[in-house]
């Protein structure tokens, strides 16, 4: 095993996509050896910028990618795309089909992309995003570009992934008021309403427009730009690029940069807590005598859930 | 708490543009708790076997319906014999008769099925032999 | 039975017979059934069902509207339908002898299908191509390539049917610079393309452009047909491929009429005449098993359509009120096991396009599917036609199942079912918006999964595929091209290329490519473009150069 991950970090090093893509789907199974891998690829890494895009389903998050990804690497830069969809409630399966949309990439000398099932996360994005993201800074790229479907969870986590977070919206979907209120406006640092080609993206560019301005603070200097684009004729995209680098200038002259870098610390080091607390005292205690105990006595309205649980803290009784 | 899923790959080599069969497929493996990465239509053998690669899947799906799969599916096999990759369980499907199904499978073909086949048997040949 | 008193009565003796006879025999077994489009159907159908005071207005006279009894007051008494079997050869060589054999033998009606790259528009030499080249049809790079496959061909004296969509305009032109070679004026030139675009984007795969482009391209041709070529068919909606693509027999209408609202509206916005138009436009359906259900989604077809150009698009001309169509019997229920039950196959789905008062139709070959279709079944495909068309009776009179309970009953929910559909896509603001949300795609894709899974769970029966099986070798045959064939095109092109004047393609691409930017009509820039022996490949790609390229929704 431990040959395995030695493997996998030279390949890395070396800039090997096959090494790289297996350490991928180590992280994400959380394999044996995964924690070894991450500790060791570690000093490797190179932090580079993190872009997202999240929004509804088919608003056009891919269609952007590959626009974004395709500038990107005409000018020379090495990229990662994750592109992430959610796992079926029902059979843990998914499917993934953002490579439809990224045609242009498919080949692509310089662009990696990844497919990822949000897997266990509830709706949220895979902890293992978060691994991913440190895999691809090991392999020295130059940007990564994140896209999530905004449902429910993920649309806040994407926040504490990515630097910079662009909310793609379209006209004709809901995506009305009691949606933006739903928390939408707290997350993006860029709004893109897409499909402009349709009825209602003025009316609805207007009213984010609107919102942002009233909820802006005082003093705030970054206010969220609102962008009108027809993504699939690749109108108005080279200006979403630009939006995206002045973002990213204004995140480096202050201190909000250093902020970011320590929330994503913080992610990380609790999902790790989190995966390791559930290996060691969760995982041996499922299905344990002390656990069929505790639930015949729980149905059995004896002792509260709350009861057992403290009870059943290590150390405790 | 390691989770394994099988990640399979489901591509549509060639210019032909019946994909009924392909996204069936690719529905009965999610169904089945299956991760299934699609392409959409139009792929070279190039683009299949990178994608596979990046991906990192166990499995490799292709089906073509317009005839061209002698060509086509051979550049994929050949292309993963030479870059390493002849541990990816490859299966086709469409409409391919018994002696291209013959020599296919002696290029590395894993498993070439007929019209009609039920997505149930896919399904298990495929969790026979990526968990068997 | 008109009466409401004799409708009560009806009523109650109905109820009566399912509490009692029904009731009883239903204890020993009772199996629920369903469309296609998976209503339930009934135990039994009655006047109740079809009442006769809505006979005139609901059915009328066949040639009258709303056409549901047939498009002719004679029907097949005065003419049989065209029976039009299509083949595909590999080289513009092998087809020009196979037609001119045809001719020989007194049949007029050609057929073209073309290799995939020449479907999408790309030249044989393209990265793309590698492969593809000749393997469903011929391949067409230039001018020169259609000069061989109609060479002593006479196009004043044949009628031409090309499959062919995304470039239908540059084919089209490529026919028509050869005729003026021939010296043979371009209203003298009979023959259809399929040049029916919407489908291609949820239903076949082989579209190039994005919709509006392509929509203008087809609104050109209707226009440039009407003045120069009026006797060309200038589009074949087709259904045909969506129900191939698992739609049922609702879906199936429901999104070819769908296309069709599309096609006229668009022609209308681009400033033609609806009369003028719309007597040329024609469809093409498929014929599957399900005989009675089959019958009845030809018959409203009929009606839908007849309606849809009265109250919708207010049309005079009967002739655009009249639905004609092309019918094929339906390749995906074919089966590769025990093969020679489909010709058992093909026998009820033709029967069902006839009685369905089909004007033209193909069979399908026993082992077309997946074989090089034997000569012994393709006679065997042309023979059931003519057995239908002179032993079974079925063109004895027009629309012989008109008037069954059950057949009336199936043809309304059929229409009803449709127009929830059409009104549907219409709220969505049309049917281009309806496919590029994906929703055409995803009710389709959900039919077909669904459709899998009942075969799976037996609850759909397939004879000799989930049923009645026996172990058997699989078929052997299969339509081979020789591989050298893609490279002698690869040379054929090269040469063209090399002896062309260079100045004059270029000058034409430009023109043509001005004439795209200006919207003004594309076809006689193209047929420039063609005559100075411009590649498909080149010419398309100038349009792609301007329109770009459509691309697909996730799934
Ligand atoms: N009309 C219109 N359609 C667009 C535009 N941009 C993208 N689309 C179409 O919208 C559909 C969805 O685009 P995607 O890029 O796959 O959207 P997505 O947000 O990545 O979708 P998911 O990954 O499925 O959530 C595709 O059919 C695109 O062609 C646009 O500006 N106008
Ligand atoms: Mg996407």
């Amino acid at each position: 095993m431990v040959k395995k991950v030695a493997e996998l970090v030279q390949g890395i090093g070396e800039g090997k996509e096959g090494a790289l893509a297996r350490a991928l789907t180590l992280v994400e199974n959380r394999g044996s050896g995964y924690r070894e891998l991450l500790d060791e690829i570690f000093p490797l890494i190179t932090p580079c910028p993190i872009w997202g895009l999240t929004g509804a389903p088919g608003v056009g998050k891919s269609t952007i990618t590959n626009f974004l990804a395709g500038e990107l690497v005409e000018k020379g830069e090495k990229i990662a795309i994750i592109a992430v969809d959610p796992t079926s409630p029902f059979s843990g399966g998914a499917l993934l089909g953002d490579r439809v949309r990224m045609m242009d990439l498919a080949g692509k000398p310089g662009v990696f992309i990844r497919s990822m099932a949000s897997r266990g996360a509830l709706g949220g994005l895979s902890p293992a995003i978060m691994d991913a993201i440190a895999l691809f800074q090991a392999f020295q790229v130059d940007r990564i570009i994140v896209e999530t479907v905004g449902v429910g969870q993920s649309e806040t986590d994407i926040v504490a992934l990515a630097d910079s977070v662009t909310v793609v919206m379209m006209p004709g979907t809901g995506d009305d008021v009691q949606t933006i209120k739903a928390g939408l406006l707290e997350i993006g640092d860029i709004f893109a309403v897409n499909k402009a080609d349709l009825e209602g993206a003025e009316t609805l560019a207007g009213l984010l427009q609107s919102m942002i301005s009233s909820r802006t603070e005082e003093g705030q200097s970054h206010q969220p730009p609102v962008l009108k684009m027809i993504a699939s004729q690749g109108n108005q995209l080279e200006q979403l690029l630009q939006e995206f680098f002045h973002h990213q200038e204004y995140l480096n002259r202050g201190e909000l940069k250093e902020k970011k870098e320590r929330m994503r610390g913080e992610m990380a080091l609790k999902m790790h807590l989190q995966a390791r607390f559930q290996d060691l005292f969760l995982g041996p205690l499922l299905g344990s005598e002390e656990w069929e105990q505790a639930l015949k006595s729980i149905t059995g309205r004896e002792k509260s859930p709350a009861y057992w649980a403290e009870k059943m803290i290590p150390g405790r009784d | 708490m390691a989770e394994n899923r099988i990640r399979v790959l489901i591509a549509k080599p060639g210019l032909d543009g019946h994909d009924r069969g392909a996204k069936v497929v690719a529905q009965a493996l999610r169904d089945a708790g299956m991760e299934v990465i699609y392409t959409g239509l139009r792929r070279t053998p190039e683009q299949i076997v990178s994608a596979a690669i990046q991906e990192d899947v166990q499995v490799i799906g292709l089906s073509s319906l317009s005839g061209a799969h002698n060509h086509l599916f051979q550049k994929v096999a050949g292309l993963l014999e030479e870059k390493g990759y002849t541990d990816i369980l490859l299966i086709g499907g469409g409409i391919i008769p018994d002696k291209d199904r013959k020599k296919l499978e002696e290029m590395g073909f894993d498993c070439i099925f007929s019209p009609g086949t039920s997505t149930s048997k896919i399904v298990e040949f495929i969790q026979d032999r990526v968990n068997g | 039975m008109t009466d409401k008193s004799g409708q009560d009565k009806l009523r109650q003796q109905l109820e009566e017979w399912r509490k009692g006879p029904l009731a009883g025999f239903q204890k020993r077994g009772w199996k629920e059934t369903y469309t296609s489009y998976r209503e339930p159907i009934k135990d039994i159908y009655t006047p109740l069902d079809f009442p006769e005071e809505k006979y005139l207005e609901k059915s009328g006279f066949p040639g009258q509207y709303p056409y549901v009894r047939g498009v002719y007051p004679t029907m097949y008494r005065g003419r049989p339908w065209t029976m039009r079997q299509y083949a595909g050869f590999a080289s513009a060589e092998e087809s020009n002898r196979r037609y001119r054999y045809l001719l020989e033998q007194g049949q007029t009606g050609l057929s073209v299908a073309f290799d995939l790259p020449t479907q999408i528009g790309l030249d044989s030499d393209h990265d793309l191509a590698d492969g593809e080249v000749g393997k469903v049809g011929v391949p067409i790079d230039s001018l020169a390539d259609m000069e061989i496959l109609f060479a002593d061909i006479p196009l004043d004296q044949v009628s031409t049917s090309m499959t062919i969509n995304s470039p239908a305009a540059v084919l089209l032109a490529m026919y028509i610079a050869l005729a003026e070679k021939q010296g043979v004026a371009s209203d003298q030139l009979k023959g259809t393309i399929q040049n029916d675009i919407l489908k291609e984007y949820f239903a076949r795969g082989t579209y190039i452009f994005p919709p509006g482009p392509s929509l203008r391209l087809i609104t050109d041709i209707f226009a440039y047909c009407s003045r120069e070529l009026p006797r060309w068919n200038t589009i074949s909606i087709s259904g045909y491929h969506i129900r191939e693509a698992g739609a049922n027999a609702v879906q199936e209408l429901a999104f070819t009429l769908a296309d069709g609202i599309a096609y006229v509206k668009a022609a209308l916005k681009a400033g033609l005449e609806g009369d003028d138009f719309a007597p040329r436009l024609s469809f093409f359906f498929n014929a599957q098993m399900n005989l009675l259900e089959e019958v009845a989604k030809f018959r409203a077809a009929r009606r839908l359509w007849a309606r849809i150009m009265d109250e919708q698009f207010g049309a005079e001309n009967p002739k655009s009120k009249m639905l004609r169509f092309h019918t094929q019997t339906a390749g995906a229920s074919l089966t590769a096991q025990q093969a020679q039950n489909n010709i058992v196959r093909v026998t009820i789905q033709a029967l069902a396009a006839v009685l369905g008062g089909t004007q033209s139709l193909h069979t399908n070959s026993y082992d077309e599917a997946w074989a090089l279709p034997s000569e012994e079944s393709v006679r065997i495909a042309l023979r059931t036609q003519q057995i239908i068309a002179h032993e079974s009776g079925a063109t004895s009179t027009a629309d012989p199942l008109g008037g069954s309970y059950y057949l009336e009953a199936l043809t309304d929910d059929i229409e009803n079912k449709v127009e929830e559909y059409l009104e549907k896509i219409e709220e969505m603001g049309g049917m281009v918006e309806a496919i590029e949300k994906g929703y055409v795609q995803r009710e389709i894709q959900k039919s077909a999964y669904e459709m899998q899974k009942r075969i799976e769970q037996e609850e759909d029966i397939v004879v000799g595929v989930n049923k009645y099986a026996h172990e058997e070798a699989a078929p052997d045959d299969l339509l081979e091209v020789d591989p050298r064939m893609e490279k002698e095109q690869i040379k054929k092109l090269q040469e063209i290329k090399k002896n062309r004047d260079e100045q004059e393609v270029e000058q034409s691409l430009n023109k043509l490519k001005e004439t795209a930017e200006a919207d003004e009509n594309l076809m006689p820039a193209i047929v420039e473009a063609v005559k100075a022996y411009a590649t498909l490949g080149e010419i398309c790609g100038v349009l792609r150069s301007i329109y770009g390229e459509y691309q697909a929704p996730t799934f």
